[in-house]
């Protein structure tokens, strides 16, 4: 049985004892502690975990796409992420960017001109459900046994995304549109970057499980 | 009084720019790097 798993640092294991936070953290290997890890060998999946901190919504779905016509899953599961980020490439290797990467701001002058001239939080919310809408489709229309998580909830969408939000079958995504992994995790110990430990993790487990079992 | 109206036009575009910046970083407040 094999299971992929593709989001960000959440999935990824990021702050667990096995996979500290360091400079060039985004190539470093997913943690055996993590949510997605521990989900695998509970359930006896063979786990792909393609998760890097920082990962965006365009490389989920990008990577989901490409994976999925490629090869031949029991399971695939996308955690989608923050909409503001976005998926970047560096000699030819990802290069996450989020609004919150003070180095990269600092270090890369195009990424703080990115934020100032061009991005736009309706036009990422719109490109981001057209990704969930469209990986869904392909995934149902492949027969490809899939499920969504967010990494946190939307309290409020926009009228205007109203349609497109509707399109979503939240029978494949857990907790749509309210729910995410900062709300599974709870009230438990993180690190300092704000990621959970291992509780977090636990809890995060659990909760994936029973959509799983169902 | 084109210079002034020029320069008052940038600090309200960075003031914007500072203020959402701040709000994207306290919805994605995760730290990787």
């Amino acid at each position: 049985m094999k299971l992929l798993a593709i989001g960000d640092s959440f999935t990824h294991g990021l702050e667990l004892p096995d996979c500290p936070i360091h400079e060039g953290s985004a190539t470093s290997a997913p943690s055996q502690l993590s949510w997605a890890s521990k989900l695998a060998s509970d359930l006896g999946y063979e786990l792909t975990n393609l998760s890097i901190p920082g990962g965006s919504n365009s490389r989920i779905f990008r990577l989901a796409l490409d994976k999925s016509l490629k090869n031949s899953y029991d399971l695939i599961i996308c955690q989608w992420t923050e909409i503001s980020r976005i998926d970047w490439q560096l000699n030819q290797r990802d290069f996450p960017v989020t609004a919150n990467s003070h180095w990269l701001h600092k270090q890369v002058p195009a990424v703080d001109q990115y934020y100032k001239n061009h991005y736009n939080d309706d036009h990422a919310m719109q490109t981001w459900l057209a990704q969930v809408v469209t990986l869904q489709n392909h995934f149902k229309q492949q027969g490809q046994s899939y499920l969504f998580v967010s990494m946190q909830g939307f309290k409020n969408i926009k009228d205007r995304f109203r349609h497109m939000a509707q399109a979503v079958d939240p029978e494949f995504y857990i907790g749509w549109p309210h729910g995410g992994l900062t709300e599974y995790m709870g009230d438990c110990p993180k690190g300092p970057a704000g990621h959970p430990l291992e509780l977090g993790h636990q809890l995060i487990t659990e909760h994936v499980k029973k959509y799983i079992r169902n | 009084m084109n210079w002034l109206k020029n320069l008052y036009n940038r600090i309200v575009l960075e003031y914007r720019y500072r203020k959402k910046l701040k709000e994207l970083r306290k919805r994605d407040p995760f730290i990787y790097k």
